[in-house]
């Protein structure tokens, strides 16, 4: 972690997180580590449809300190329901869900399974076995790394790139300048 | 949510988690980048560094699992059911679970034979008997590492056990080269 140049830590008191995890054992660890971190309200299910339950019930027509703030999402594999769920979150109508923060937790790290994890607008991915110094880390850059959000034809989610070096390579993108629109919220 | 016409828009949204957890009359700006309280750290971190019982406990009730799952699957006959599917899926999830549980807990061993297996639960046929002997040895060692509570991932003990499921893949991969 970078030094911080603040004097005080941050305070996840009035942050709800929804913990979706395969198994009740793992669930309640993460759970239980997120307590740790003195977060307000810890919310977990072992079902993507139950996710998706509670997530609307917070997120829509409901007061901003009842939503949701973050999710963080198991890949479910094999079947791999944990993108469905990203996939469904980031298509969502309701502002208040398709914007949320995603940390998406996976022990496979095959080159699929990461490329995917992006193109379906998780914010970040966090590499299993799970520790403390890592839970901490990718909440962190959640935290004061958002990067914009594109809302293109065929994507929607956080900015896929990550940086943003010189490039002199032959031209690749075919959106024209015209088509380009950058938005701020007020 | 994605755009259907050819337009493309850069969001640049409030950063309504930064507000949150900033504490109203401290110095965290913005821009600057923050911490969390390096206690709340350590004492997450003791959640799993003293969970070993509870950890003993979950992979005893998973092994269990897995043995019921693999022998549903055994006495299925159509591998081309659904129902054979969904238990083939139960072995993986299973075994995921315990890879996953090991390697968090810092059970080296555990953490080897469980990724082992949910590898090769993906190419599962019980119509061959190489398959059966692997995965049969799989859970043999599995379970003695669970009873025997092998934390490291050295020592004849764990050397000794890799070979067994070693020599049953061997098997295994004789068999499908004669197919």
């Amino acid at each position: 972690m970078k030094p911080a140049n603040t004097n005080a830590p941050y305070n996840l008191k009035g942050v709800r997180i929804l913990v979706v995890e395969d198994f009740p054992f793992m669930a309640q660890l993460m759970s239980t580590m997120l307590k740790e971190f003195n977060v307000g309200k810890v919310l977990s299910t072992c079902s993507v449809q139950d996710a998706k339950k509670l997530i609307e019930a917070h997120n829509i027509e409901n007061d901003i300190m009842e939503y949701i703030d973050l999710m963080i999402t198991d890949l479910f594999p094999p079947r791999d329901e944990g993108l469905d769920l990203l996939r469904w979150v980031r298509s969502h109508a309701e502002e208040t869900i398709c914007y949320m923060p995603i940390l998406f937790c996976t022990a496979h790290t095959t080159e699929r399974v990461v490329t995917e994890g992006r193109d379906y607008g998780t914010n970040e991915i966090m590499v299993k076995p799970v520790s403390a110094e890592k839970l901490a880390a990718r909440l962190l850059h959640i935290i004061d790394n958002p990067r914009p959000y594109i809302k293109a034809p065929h994507y929607f989610g956080p900015d896929r790139r990550r940086k943003n070096l010189p490039y002199n390579g032959a031209e690749k993108r075919q959106t024209q300048k015209s088509h380009l629109k950058e938005v701020f919220e007020q | 949510m994605s755009n259907t016409n050819n337009d493309v828009q850069i969001i640049h949204r409030k950063n309504r988690l930064k507000e949150k957890v900033i504490e109203a009359g401290t110095a965290n700006g913005e821009n600057g980048e923050g911490f969390f309280d390096p206690k709340m750290i350590a004492n997450a971190q003791a959640v799993i560094d003293n969970g070993t019982q509870s950890y003993l406990q979950e992979i005893e009730r998973t092994l269990k699992n897995l043995n019921i799952a693999w022998k549903a699957l055994q006495n299925d006959d159509d591998v081309n059911a659904k129902s054979y599917q969904t238990k083939l899926n139960d072995i993986h999830r299973f075994t995921n679970h315990i890879k996953d549980l090991a390697a968090t807990f810092g059970f080296e061993l555990m953490d080897y034979f469980a990724c082992s297996l949910r590898d090769f639960s993906e190419y599962i046929d019980t119509r061959v008997d190489a398959h059966i002997r692997i995965v049969d040895a799989h859970i043999q060692v599995m379970t003695i590492v669970f009873h025997e509570q092998i934390k490291d991932d050295g020592g004849p003990k764990a050397a000794e056990l890799k070979q067994i499921v070693a020599q049953a893949i061997q098997k295994f991969s004789k068999s499908v080269s004669i197919k």
